[in-house]
């Protein structure tokens, strides 16, 4: 790059005098030489600041991961049926977020990195304790053909801009992919951040809660109406409410 | 005048030659039954048995033989292989079990990917073996009980079966899957004796228990119950399910154990084993457990009896009564239950789920558990195996395949189906173990809790 004098003229930058770069000849050829130094060191020395600035921005926004831990995920289905009303659960929820360092707090300020949630659920863990109804549930759901239920997380509405009592509210946009139907999913969650210890070793886990009511004729499946011996035939109601609480782990 | 009462005599006469059975001699007599419903557990009933679990018997004797008719009885068995060293034993199985594999050697069958669940009915003292290689290959494993002849043997397939984590291990003890014995489990152990005082069991049948042999080496073979090298008698055969039945209703460790033996037949056939033993085993809390067995008089058969303060509760023939004493409290339901008389006593039938209505119902009375105990406990093993595999394979997909702890963990999460683990089968077989030494030497043996330990 070439630096005409003219540039000099304007430069506000204290950049070398003469006094300063000890020069003992000042002549036009050495000040010019001076200034592609000096011009040369802005430039490092912007350019330096920039990838610094570049790498901090990165350092906050350093990607942790949790994953799900077994035994740190709970899932409640409750609904009706035209005789009394029946829940399922599941103690599995499997997957992970990519979050920040400064998740979840970081995410009820405007700005941040989108953190990434995928969770999946194994459709055949959801038991009702009732053989026959878990049959009922496996053959409605196609088991064989769809394993699992599973949502993506698409962004993180924050709810307020600062914690409650340490937990951060979001409304969770997403989707929900049920019996190989995906439907676009808005659900609020309630998530928090602490610190356990396993194994000796300290480790950030997140908690998150959330609820959402849902209806089976969404996904495609038809709300079953199986017939019980001795009471006859029962039909089910279509909307079910889905409860869970995960807590995945960072390792 | 005369003639009601010749048709009174007649009807008993008839009732009895048609009956012919304990239940219809005590029903006469006297006896107030406890049972639990005949009909079948709905909840539990599936409608389309799914897709078949296949079943490998490895030990063709006459207890193998009785597996497969049980195995018989269940739609989502599939026989695919039976296996005995002995090849007659094969030919004679094979009508029960159409298109299976005809196979003598157990590791063949160990080695067929096919084959999901062994089940090992062979001689005791050849089980560490088999189950030790069936849980190597990754086969869910169904072992008779006693696990083993030996304590170091027992503990080796114990310790086997706790580091399977995905496999289903179960004991032979088909107590431990009676709907009859869960129906009366949290009966006795509500209280409704009383305070427990003491138990008593025998098992009384007048049988040889050797077998003929065409030659001398399968003669020595066939006849390993006679000999205490092989052998833990009539306490390791037989007695094992009704002392750990005792352990589990009055939920009390044994302690110790006393006992004596003698050969009485007459048979004077070289047998080393006692005939004849009587054992007493303390609980942890002084109840004991008084227990008589005899291959040379058939009376009375066999029969559990707990005594408690309050009551006493007898099971005979898959069937419980219960005796109360006059001061008990009065439970409330007893009032419309059915009575019958025992000789000089008044027992009183206990009906799950029942009603006024069939407590008076006298069919209902006759029908008790319509399966043997064996058909339930294989029943257990088989609907437990898909469920195992199935949760194995939901763990992997979702978490780390490796995590034993974490496996362990959501398995504990699950309800199987009620069966006797490899915890229940090692205790008892310890406890068989020491009752048989006692008898065989005539003396008493404090069962110390180090043997119980699995590392």
């Amino acid at each position: 790059m070439k630096f005409g004098l003219d540039d000099l003229e304007s430069e506000t930058l204290s950049g070398p005098t003469n006094a300063n770069m000890k020069m003992k000849n000042v002549t036009p050829k050495t000040h010019n030489l001076c200034m592609c130094i000096t011009r040369i060191r802005s430039t490092i020395l912007v350019l330096s600041l920039a990838l610094a600035g570049i790498l901090a921005w990165q350092a906050s926004a350093e990607q942790a991961r949790y994953d799900s831990q077994p035994g740190g995920g709970k899932v409640k289905i409750e609904g009706t049926s035209s005789i009394h009303e029946w829940s399922m659960e599941s103690p599995v929820i499997g997957g992970f977020i990519e979050a920040d360092a400064g998740f979840p707090e970081s995410a009820l300020k405007g700005g941040a990195a989108k953190p990434k949630v995928e969770i999946k659920i194994p459709v055949r863990t959801l038991k009702s304790y009732n053989k026959r109804m878990d049959e009922v549930y496996q053959e409605h759901m196609e088991e064989p053909k769809f394993k699992f239920m599973e949502y993506k997380l698409t962004e993180l509405k924050p709810k307020g801009d600062a914690p409650k009592g340490g937990k951060c509210e979001f409304d969770a946009v997403g989707t929900m992919t049920i019996h190989g139907v995906s439907k676009p999913l808005t659900m609020p969650v309630t998530i928090e951040k602490a610190e356990v210890e396993k194994d000796g070793k300290k480790s950030p886990q997140l908690k998150i809660t959330g609820t959402t009511p849902l209806k089976m004729n969404d996904y495609g499946v038809k709300p079953p109406c199986p017939n019980i011996p001795g009471v006859g035939q029962i039909t089910t109601g279509d909307e079910i409410k889905v409860t869970f609480e995960w807590s995945p782990r960072q390792k | 005048m005369n003639e009601p009462k010749a048709e009174t005599a007649e009807f008993n006469r008839r009732d009895f030659l048609k009956g012919g059975s304990v239940a219809t001699l005590m029903a006469m007599m006297g006896g107030v039954q406890l049972l639990a419903q005949p009909a079948p557990d709905k909840s539990g009933e599936t409608k389309s048995p799914g897709p078949k679990v296949k079943v490998a018997v490895i030990g063709l004797g006459s207890w193998g033989r009785d597996i497969l008719d049980q195995l018989g009885r269940l739609p989502q068995v599939e026989i695919a292989a039976i296996c005995d060293n002995y090849p007659a034993m094969v030919r004679r199985s094979a009508g029960k079990a159409p298109g299976a594999a005809q196979v003598e050697d157990y590791k063949a069958v160990l080695d067929n990917k096919d084959v999901q669940a062994v089940i090992i009915a062979t001689p005791t003292h050849l089980h560490k073996d088999i189950a030790s290689a069936a849980l190597q290959a990754g086969k869910h494993v169904y072992c008779e009980a006693p696990l083993a002849h030996t304590i170091e043997d027992a503990k080796a397939i114990a310790l086997a079966a706790k580091n399977a984590v995905g496999q289903v291990f179960q004991a032979g003890l088909q107590m431990r899957s009676d709907p009859q014995r869960h129906f009366l489990l949290p009966f006795i152990r509500s209280g409704a004796l009383g305070k427990f005082v003491m138990a008593r069991a025998q098992w009384h049948k007048k049988q040889s228990w050797r077998s003929a042999s065409p030659n001398p080496e399968r003669e020595k073979a066939v006849n390993w119950r006679l000999s205490r090298s092989t052998s833990s008698g009539l306490i390791g055969e037989i007695g094992i399910h009704q002392l750990d039945q005792a352990a589990w209703f009055l939920n009390a460790r044994p302690v110790s154990v006393g006992g004596y033996g003698a050969i009485l037949r007459g048979d004077n056939d070289g047998r080393d084993v006692p005939d004849t033993v009587q054992l007493i085993v303390e609980h942890a809390g002084g109840v004991r457990l008084i227990y008589d067995a005899t291959l040379a008089n058939s009376f009375d058969s066999d029969y559990e009896i707990y005594y408690g303060t309050d009551a006493a509760v007898m099971l005979r023939d898959n069937k419980a009564w219960m005796f109360k004493e006059v001061d008990s409290p009065l439970l409330g339901w007893e009032v419309y239950a059915r009575k019958d008389a025992f000789y000089k006593e008044t027992g009183i039938a206990l009906v799950a789920g029942g009603s006024k209505q069939t407590a008076l119902d006298d069919k209902a009375a006759q029908e008790a558990a319509p399966f043997p105990p064996l058909y339930y406990a294989l029943q257990s093993f088989i609907g437990n195996c898909p469920e195992t595999t199935a949760a194995v394979e939901d763990f992997s997909a979702t978490y780390d395949p490796k995590d034993k702890a974490g496996l362990a963990q959501h398995l504990a999460t699950i309800k199987f189906r009620p069966a006797a683990s490899y915890h229940d089968g090692y205790a008892a077989t310890v406890l068989a173990i020491k009752a048989n030494e006692a008898v065989v030497k005539g003396e008493s043996i404090a069962l110390k809790p180090e043997w119980y330990e699995l590392a």
